[in-house]
């Protein structure tokens, strides 16, 4: 089973010498933070059969000078915006051979998504307790029954009222407040502290680097530092893992702060760590179970910030 | 001996432009230490002079290995190369202690006694925890694929072109890779971090370049050191302090003038 | 002395009337959250950064007005710099609702770095939003520092922070409200200094385009955004101290325990938000293991003595269930049960599966609609009755308390539940895995309204007596 890993890890390095095109260049160093073909919206519209849809003309312009279409009120343009929650499409300096080398681009990938099987989409798993959450949320509401109903008692008490109270009973009562409230901490906090996601439990069988930009997040099996690179490396699309390995996530971002947010094939969050441009986080997890895997943006990164999506496999 | 030396490095690079250098592109070299990495490597057997007979694997049973590859008639950056490492080694410390070193030759005319000499010559070891010798060609091949490292003839000389890297493994496998013809001690202290199992469970981006850093990493021994950003860190605090107690002292009640 | 009573007035027209809008924009987004209001989805975050900033930045001036007035009850507060904090929190305001109506600004409420300089708002409403931070944290800190000077007036540091009681020394009789309000004044320059310092590195980079470190940033906000809105709430409890004796019949002093206590909370405060930066493996894990241990250890002293004693207090007395009493108990028990669920919280392995999640917006609103809200909000209805006493229908005092109580925790529930079950916070659309946000915030909604409907009734009981209270001023 390793050795296939290997052998498929080798794999996808070995695509990435195919030389691309100069339009999947551009198009990975520009577009691809909004866009996809075939791969669904992101926060710009999937572009998919786009040469198509739009006139030729229109399209090589928006490419070039959307700002300026925007401006002009292009109606087209404006349904757009308001259809990517605001976030307009930026001037990105396309030069017209590059806008030209875009769209053969983008219709060369719509005819080969046309070509390729649909695959359906698995249905969303239903609301799931995980197991950490459960203890929270038994905890937490055993506990704030055990207050609320303290303070339904004393507010109950005032209907047989006393001038004073016995002070030194109450104090003696706090002591041994005190000294419970203290005990429960204390052993809490021995039984918990020891449970951090910052020491690893065990080697990595691989290393995954993830590279977070608004509004989107890349896989690689290489280190991404930079937007050129980021356009270079070879991808991982789709992601897929062997049951029961354990991975190391090495999680950065190459613009603001976002954050890795990784549910399990049981639609419980399990992990999750902070995507800061500059840092890189290593999140180590093991995947036993088999399934669909979602990754959501758990650090509000701007106006995309719930497109931010994404999933992985495994089998 | 030294114009010798420089001859054949011109020799080499002329022979590199007839030929074409032969990787496809230009990467990083963040990029292409990443490529082996969680390779298996394969448990060859390391002749060592004396007829000693070395499993890799009982080696890394317990710590750690460091592997390079070499061969003894090297020209060019075999034995800078392994100087470096050498005296980086002596700088970062914890050979014996975190980790040991293994140097294969990758030419099959070498012998363990050849490779030994060299490795006199050069100052390696100590010989407990730096194994320097030879494989056979059969496991040779693998080894060099498990850590990324490659040769190619130099038509019209008996010289050979490959990178130079050091490969950690653990557990055979490749948890981390340095290439480079000289070995920078900040580099080998994170090596050495990992390979005392120390989870780092971050690294500053390369070429992130900010200034007030609240923790810094020091180059020459790897621990974590206090930053300029950690005093701006305290400036609220301190500031609040400084105030409160300014504050208190101008305002302070002054005692009622006598009656 | 109408100066004073001109100037609480005042704050106290600005905060309700705030909190209704502010809380009519929190209905908002719950709104769109539960997919009730696609069209105005464009506007969900620059009206998210709004109901952030505002909320906390309204109950903090609403608690700092609180307590300056019953400061004044032992020190002599000025009653020209209230006026000016009052100035400088609307032009900030005015400024931030430039920046959010007209900017579309929408970098939320703690701004993180680098965010403002990388969103889809243009460049010039990051400025005016960081105009108007300036002016909120400098107007601010005047004010701070004139409270502290008042009490510097009277007390020495020593004895303002109730030291005699711990050594056992000889020494003036110090008022809760002194000590708890010394405590955080001071603490409270720590906060606005640090606002303050990423305001500057913000506009280092805007204006030189030298880059900051975003652990630093981070580290500096959080510094910021978590005193500012845990030491509202200690002013408030500070009011309640001073307060609820009068209804209780009962004195609450301040004694060794007290002291201890509050002098712990000073240091334990400021290192109690390392617990916002756990999802951070950069963060040096020393500071991480600190901030679960500050965060454990300073739910002690406002569990033990305060809650306890605010318990005690209440205990068999001869209590008339007002407004006040009830909202002041309420949102003490409000603080014990976000205090559970912030501890819960903080804790490093639980807050790997809640950070972000809407468990964290389910704390802190418990601590501010069910808390903090309920204390300030208690003081200005007594602060009002006082003024201009009105006879009291008790019953529509109790009808408004249970609106309050079972709207706020019904609306509390589903945040919580949403948390555990995963669903992010800050999203206006939740994506296909987590589709249950939707209807939970539907619910919520349901449940708000029944808040909002407790809290026009609060609003109507307030403004009878706010109405003649300023006549009689005018006359």
């Amino acid at each position: 089973m390793r050795a296939l890993i290997i052998l498929a890890v080798l794999l996808t390095a070995g695509t990435a010498y195919a030389e691309p095109t100069a339009g999947e260049t551009s198009f990975q160093q520009k577009c691809v933070a909004c866009h996809t073909v075939g791969g669904g919206r992101r926060v710009g519209p999937d572009l998919k059969g786009v040469t198509e849809r739009r006139d030729p003309a229109w399209l090589e312009r928006w490419i070039r000078e959307p700002d300026r279409m925007l401006a002009e009120k292009d109606p087209v343009a404006t349904q757009l915006l308001k259809e990517s929650n605001q976030v307009p499409m930026p001037n990105l300096a396309v030069t017209e051979a590059e806008a030209k080398d875009l769209i053969a681009y983008m219709k060369a990938k719509s005819d080969a998504a046309a070509a390729g099987p649909a695959t359906p989409a698995a249905p969303p798993p239903s609301p799931h307790l995980g197991e950490v959450q459960t203890v929270a949320v038994v905890l937490f509401v055993l506990l704030s029954l055990v207050v609320a109903g303290v303070f339904a008692a004393v507010a109950r008490s005032t209907r047989l009222a006393v001038p004073t109270i016995d002070t030194k009973r109450a104090y003696a009562v706090r002591r041994v407040f005190f000294f419970v409230a203290g005990t429960v901490m204390l052993v809490l906090l021995l039984a918990t502290l020891r449970r951090t996601p910052y020491a690893a439990a065990r080697a990595p069988d691989r290393v995954v680097y993830v590279v977070a930009k608004q509004f989107a997040f890349f896989y690689s099996a290489e280190p991404i530092t930079s937007d050129a690179e980021l356009a270079r490396a070879p991808k991982l699309d789709p992601l897929t893992f062997a049951a029961g390995s354990v991975v190391e996530f090495r999680v950065t971002s190459l613009d603001v702060n976002h954050a890795f947010g990784l549910y399990g094939p049981d639609g419980a969050v399990f992990a999750q760590t902070q995507a800061m441009p500059g840092y890189v986080n290593r999140l180590r997890v093991s995947l036993p179970k088999a399934g669909e895997y979602h990754v959501l943006c758990f650090e509000y990164c701007g106006t995309g910030h719930h497109l931010m999506q994404s999933s992985f496999t495994v089998r | 001996m030294r114009s010798l030396r420089w001859a054949a490095v011109a020799c080499a690079l002329v022979a590199c432009a007839v030929t074409g250098t032969p990787p496809v592109r230009a990467e990083s070299v963040v990029t292409a230490e990443a490529r082996a990495l969680h390779r298996a490597v394969p448990d060859v057997t390391i002749s060592v002079a004396g007829g000693e007979q070395v499993k890799l694997s009982s080696l890394w049973h317990d710590k750690p290995v460091l592997i390079t590859l070499f061969y003894q008639r090297c020209l060019g950056s075999c034995s800078p190369f392994l100087r470096s490492l050498s005296s980086t080694i002596k700088t970062v410390g914890g050979l014996g202690d975190d980790y040991r070193v293994v140097s294969v030759s990758f030419d099959p005319e070498d012998t363990p006694e050849r490779t030994h000499e060299l490795a006199t010559q050069l100052g390696l070891g100590p010989g407990e925890s730096w194994k320097v010798g030879t494989t056979s060609p059969a496991q040779l091949q693998p080894l060099m694929d498990s850590v990324g490292f490659w040769y190619r003839a130099i038509p019209g000389t008996d010289q050979v072109d490959h990178p130079s890297l050091v490969a950690m493994v653990r557990d055979g496998r490749v948890v981390r890779v340095l290439l480079g013809n000289t070995v920078s001690p900040t580099r080998f202290q994170e090596l050495r971090l990992e390979a005392r199992g120390t989870f780092v469970p971050f690294y500053a981006a390369p070429d992130a370049s900010t200034r007030f850093r609240c923790l810094d990493v020091d180059p020459a021994t790897g621990q974590l050191r206090l930053g300029w950003g950690l005093v701006v860190l305290l400036l609220p605090a301190a500031l609040a302090l400084a105030l409160s107690l300014a504050v208190f002292r101008l305002a302070r009640p002054r005692p009622a003038p006598a009656e | 002395m109408k100066h004073a009573q001109r100037n609480t007035l005042g704050w106290i027209a600005v905060t309700v009337v705030l909190f209704l809008v502010l809380l009519l924009v929190g209905m908002f987004l719950r709104a769109v959250q539960a997919n009730q209001l696609d069209a105005a989805q464009g506007w969900f975050y620059p009206m998210m950064t709004l109901h952030g900033v505002g909320m906390a930045g309204l109950w903090w001036v609403g608690a700092m007005a609180c307590a300056s007035r019953v400061l004044a009850r032992y020190v002599e507060p000025s009653e020209k710099v209230s006026s000016f904090a009052m100035l400088g929190t609307v032009a900030g305001v005015v400024l931030l609702l430039v920046s959010v109506f007209l900017g579309r600004f929408a970098a939320g409420w703690y701004f993180l770095y680098p965010l403002p300089l990388k969103g889809t708002w243009p460049r010039w409403s990051t400025v005016v939003f960081l105009a108007s931070l300036t002016v909120l944290a400098v107007t601010w800190l005047v004010w701070v520092l004139d409270l502290l000077r008042a009490i510097a007036k009277k007390f020495p540091l020593t004895r303002a922070l109730g030291w005699h009681y711990i050594t056992g020394a000889e020494g003036p009789e110090v008022p809760p409200v002194v000590l708890i309000t010394t405590v955080s004044l001071i603490a409270a320059i720590a906060c606005l200094v640090s606002g303050a310092a990423t305001v500057v590195f913000f506009v280092l980079e805007l204006f030189t385009g030298t880059g900051s470190d975003p652990l630093l940033m981070k580290n500096l906000t959080f510094l910021f955004g978590h005193l500012l809105v845990n030491l509202s709430l200690y002013l408030a409890v500070g009011v309640i101290y001073d307060v609820l004796p009068t209804y209780t019949g009962r004195p609450w002093k301040a004694n060794r325990v007290v002291a201890v206590a509050w002098n712990v909370v000073l240091w334990v405060v400021l290192f109690a938000y390392f617990h916002h930066l756990y999802m951070d493996f950069a963060q040096p894990p020393a500071f991480q293991y600190l901030g679960q241990v500050a965060s454990y250890v300073s739910s002690i002293p406002s569990a033990v003595v305060t809650v306890f004693g605010a318990v005690a207090l209440v205990y068999r007395a001869p209590v008339r269930w007002n407004l006040t009493v009830a909202l002041f108990f309420l949102g003490l028990m409000g603080w014990g049960i976000g205090g559970i669920g912030a501890v819960i919280d903080s804790t490093i392995a639980v807050n790997s599966v809640l950070h972000n999640t809407l468990w964290v917006p389910a704390h802190f609103h418990t601590y501010m609609i069910e808390g903090l809200v309920l204390m300030v909000l208690g003081y200005f209805y007594h602060y009002c009755q006082e003024e201009a006493p009105i006879e009291e229908d008790l019953r529509l005092h109790k009808i408004a308390t249970c609106l309050i109580v079972v709207g706020g925790y019904g609306f509390l529930a589903m945040f919580y539940l949403s948390g555990a079950l995963g669903v992010p916070r800050r999203f206006a659309i939740y994506p296909a895995n987590v589709a249950h946000g939707a209807t939970l915030s539907k619910v919520a909604l349901g449940f708000i309204t029944l808040f909002l409907g407790g809290l026009l009734v609060y609003a109507r009981e307030l403004g009878r007596r706010w109405n003649k209270a300023r006549q009689a001023i005018h006359a």
